[in-house]
Order: structure tokens, then sequence, then C-alpha cells
């Protein structure tokens, strides 16, 4: 679609989703003043100090050379779509505040919504020679509109941050609900390994604080029960916690709100002190990496973080002698987490890991901090709704899907194959993503698959009937 | 089910029952605007082919009282449990995935989150 266009009611030519429940009144009500008055905010030192200095020189200097787009996996998957390039929706903030694009409801929904139709993987910002970061400006796009107007999808915000600082997780589940959830997975445990282990809850003075997406707990129970397994032989101190927030990692403030990433920050910060833990150990969750370990440099707390992909990566060297990777025999490959490779550089510890554990490790090209994300990122793998969910299998995920498919070729349709991912929101994905495929490819995360090579285990966690 | 404009003039799916229209969003979740009743849920379960037991409501009443309790609906495997009705049964009563259709007709909230 022609950047001139955006502005015209009558063009047709935007995209078929829409991510914001929002209706026109909201957007007829911010006039072009307003509209200038709250986009200039993003640019002053007092309003916008974080992210400035990098919005600055994104904004200021990128040249339009589009060499992003050639990097960008949902503009590639598009057809070359325009409004996909990196740099479209930067140039159409850009247009409106030189007055050279009309501002009016429609313009602004679009503009709002092609913040949605990115990743924020940052594929465009490495491939920049000037390291201009197109990834920024659709995040601080999000943010103009939900922090000066509410506008925001649903499943991040109403759904989202704001249920999490409600009920103490975005999926509702409340502090007896976790501590139910812990219990029967707890009670599950003897039928794997043969005899019972405690899961810790609110234990004082442990080493380690874990902390997960609560949705992993939901939706894939067998990765704390792995964990839970794995921990007690390799004699670690650590804990769970029942406290409101602790038992979810997550912080969608992150992809689109400043306000509510640091309400929910605030609140992670303090839930170490209250078990007297020293470190907060965090699970399979790529944005749980990114908001505790980098993010949270910015805020006064007393702890240190570590991923448990490094401890897990010490702990299975130090014990190799309780794996057997015959118990893995199936083609697995990795799926390198946006927040976790490319933003961190944490990727040789899973593959590490992989090798020691499994028979049969393969690479998709490209990897590690060159990978491509999921098509999930950002908050879109949330988003549940029928066309986007299209939108994400079709557009967004379709080169991980074909990378997916090329690791696989040549091996039978019959022989189960899993794709590793480190990562709740990118498992949410691939689960859409391989929902129909015929080449018996599955995906699991991380832990399930070492607890699988455990000598000795009673009954398997991969493999077997769907 | 018809189709009603919402917010942002997406269109949702309604049902009417007892000619009120109750929405419902695109996955079949009751919108929590509305209040459940049992009349709609017989309504619902109606739309989804199932014709309402005593059996069925023991699974409703139970998904109700757990998503009050703890803020979730339950795993699939813990009703099984919990009341002694196998898989299988769950299968025939609410169709594959069952705790979807159940959670739909039990009027439960949408599952959000990263699950």
């Amino acid at each position: 679609m022609r950047i001139e266009d955006i502005a015209d009611p009558n063009s047709k030519a935007f995209d078929d989703i829409q991510v914001l429940n929002v209706d026109s009144a909201t957007f007829k009500r911010i006039t072009p003043a307003i509209f200038k008055k709250a986009a200039n905010k993003l640019f002053e030192v007092e309003n916008n100090w974080p992210f400035l200095q990098l919005l600055n020189h994104t904004y200021n200097y990128c040249r339009r050379c589009n060499n992003c787009s050639d990097r960008c996996p949902i503009f590639i998957e598009s057809g070359g779509k325009e409004q996909y390039r990196p740099s479209y929706r930067a140039e159409v903030l850009r247009r409106m505040l030189e007055g050279k694009l009309e501002i009016n409801p429609t313009s602004l929904r679009r503009l709002a919504e092609l913040a949605y139709r990115c990743n924020i993987c940052r594929r465009c910002a490495q491939a920049c020679m000037i390291g201009a970061d197109n990834g920024l400006i659709t995040r601080e796009i999000r943010k103009l509109f939900s922090q000066e107007w509410g506008i925001a999808p649903d499943a991040l915000h109403k759904d989202g941050t704001m249920k999490q600082l409600k009920r103490g997780s975005s999926t509702g589940m409340n502090p007896d609900g976790f501590k139910h959830m812990v219990a029967y997975i707890e009670s599950q445990i003897p039928e794997y390994f043969g005899r019972p282990l405690k899961i810790p809850v609110d234990v004082e003075g442990a080493e380690y604080l874990f902390v997960n997406n609560a949705g992993e707990y939901i939706s894939w129970p067998h990765n704390l029960l792995a964990y839970t397994v794995l921990f007690a032989l390799f004699e670690i101190s650590w804990t769970l916690s029942s406290e409101l927030m602790a038992y979810d990692a997550v912080n969608y403030g992150v992809w689109y709100d400043d306000f509510q990433f640091l309400r929910i920050a605030m609140k992670h910060a303090g839930n170490a002190a209250s078990l007297k833990t020293k470190k907060v150990l965090i699970g399979e969750c790529g944005h749980a990496h990114k908001c505790n370990i980098a993010l949270m440099d910015r805020l006064p707390i007393g702890y240190k973080r570590e991923s448990v992909l490094l401890l897990l990566e010490e702990k299975v060297r130090k014990y190799r002698h309780l794996f057997n990777s015959a118990a893995n025999p199936y083609p697995i490959t990795l799926h390198d987490p946006c927040n976790i490779s490319r933003m961190l550089g944490i990727y040789e510890p899973q593959r590490n890991i992989l090798k020691q554990v499994v028979r049969d490790f393969r690479e998709m090209v490209p990897n590690r901090a060159d990978n491509y994300c999921c098509g999930g990122g950002s908050g879109l793998a949330i988003m549940r709704d029928a066309p986007i969910k299209k939108w994400r299998k079709e557009v967004a995920g379709a080169k991980k899907m074909k990378q997916i498919l090329e690791v696989f070729s040549g091996v039978p349709n019959e022989k189960i194959k899993y794709v590793c991912a480190p990562c709740s929101n990118c498992k949410a994905q691939l689960r859409d993503l391989l929902e129909d495929n015929a080449q018996n490819i599955r995906y699991t995360g991380l832990a399930e698959v070492v607890c699988n090579a455990l000598v000795g285990l009673q009954k398997p966690l991969l493999g077997g009937e769907l | 089910m018809d189709y009603e404009k919402n917010l942002g003039g997406v269109f949702m799916p309604s049902i009417k029952v007892s000619g009120k229209s109750y929405t419902v969003d695109d996955e079949g979740y009751l919108d929590p605007r509305h209040r459940w009743s049992h009349e709609w849920a017989e309504e619902r379960a109606k739309q989804l082919d199932i014709t309402l037991t005593e059996e069925h409501w023991r699974v409703i009443v139970y998904l109700r009282k757990y998503t009050d309790d703890y803020g979730i609906a339950p795993l699939v495997n813990m009703v099984c449990a919990e009341l002694e009705i196998p898989l299988v049964r769950m299968v025939e009563m609410f169709g594959e995935g069952p705790l979807k259709n159940a959670s739909r007709i039990a009027g439960l909230e949408r599952p959000t989150g990263c699950i």
C-alpha cells in the first residue's frame, strides 16, 4: 500500500486483520494537534529517557535504504507488501509529524495497527549499517497509543497486564490456583520418576527462586515436572513462590507500555526479597529472560538473575553419567527464541545440552543470533482470533515453518520429530504452526528432552500418542 | 449464530436466548459482560449439537466452581480424576478436546495469557 493512501479511508489495500478492538470514536477524538503534542513527548528527555538516544538516532538518521526489508521475515513472506517494510511505519509517523500525511481517524488507526504487524525480533536492526532500530520504533508507536489513549490489544492490556496486576497472572490464575496446579503436577511425578518428590513452594532461604510464565504450568505441566526431577538429582536448592505475581514471570508491558512494564517489574523486584533468596532463576520463557536480565538492570534491585539454560548446561555436563541419549532417538532441531538468542546472546548452552542428550540433533539455517522469529513474537502469539492466527501461520511464521520442514526433509513422515523451543511464547506459536503438519513434527521445551534421557525414567516424556 | 457489530466495527457472533442477544467471542466463549444462566447453557449446548444430561451438568458445575476458586479452568485430567469420568466418556459427551466445549457451555471466560 502506498504511503500516501494510508490516510485515505476509501483505499482498501491495507490488510484484512484488526488487532485493536477499539471503536472509531476513540480515534476521532485524537485531533492532529493532540496527536502531534503526544507524539513529540517521545522525543523529550523528561517523558521518554529510557529509549531516547536510540529513538532519535533511528528516527532522524534512517536513510530509508530498506536493507532491513530483506531481513524481515514478515515483509518477505507477505510477498513484499510495502506496509510491512520495517521502515514503513516509522515513515508514516515522520510524515504525519512533518505535515506531509494527513492525520485523521483512518491514518491513526492504520498507524496503530501497523505497529502490530511486527514481531519486534530485531533482525532489521541487525542489518542496519548505522544501527537504526525500526523494531524500537514499532514499540514506541505502540507505547504512544497505549500510554496516551489506552489503545492496545485486549490480549496485551485488558486480558494481559491488567489481569496480571489484579489476579496475579495474565492467565487469571490466582495464588490458590497456582498451588493447586503445583500439587497436581507433584502428584504426577511418581508415575514418571518412580518415587515421589516435593515441589518446593514458598520455602525461605533457598538458593534460587524459580520463575516461569504461569501458562507453562497450565499448558506444559511436564516442563515443571522435568525441572523438579532434574533439580532434585542435581541437588539444587530452589523454590517457587505463590506470592501474587511471583508465579508469573511474564511482563507484557515490555511489548507496548512503559508504565504497565514498570508496575509489574516493581512487583517482580519485590518477590525475591520476600523469600530471602539471593538469585532468581528464569525458566524457559523468552521475554521473562529479557525483562529480568536486561531491562531490570535499570531498576535498583538487590538480587542476581540467572538463566536456567546456563545452570542446566553446567549440571548436565557435570552429571552426564545420569543420561543416555539413546532415549531420544528422534530427529530434533532447536528453535532460537529471539529474546534469549539475539537479544541476550544465550544460544550455545541449549545446543551443548541437546548434543549430550539426543542422538540426532539438526541445525536450522540460519540460527543462533541470526535466527528467524517463530512469528509469534511481541505478543502476537497470544492473539488467538482466527484472522490473526491465520496471518501468524501464513505470514509471520511462514519463514520459520519453511526452516522446520527443510531441516527434516528426507526423514520419513512416520518418524516422530521434535522442534525444541525453550520459550512458552514460541511454543504457543509452534503449536499453531505445526497443528496440521503431515510430517509428525511435534514441539517441546528443553527440560522435557533432558529429563527424557534420564537413565531409569519410568515413563517417557516424549514420543507416544499425541 | 448471528453476527452483530461490536466495538471497532468488528462483527462478533451472537446468540439469542429468550429474545435477549448474547455476544460470544470468535472462539465461542461468552462475553463476560453477560450473565450466564442454565437457560443460556442449554441453548449454547444445542448449538454445539450437545444435549445436556445430569452427567454433563456435573462437569459444568465443577468447571464453574474450579474457575471461581482458582481463576483458571482445570486440566482435563484433573476433571476426569475428580469426577471419576474416563477421558473417552468426556470426549463422547463434549467432543474432541472436551474441555473446550464444556468451558464454552459453562460460560467461562476465554483463556488468556501465554498458554
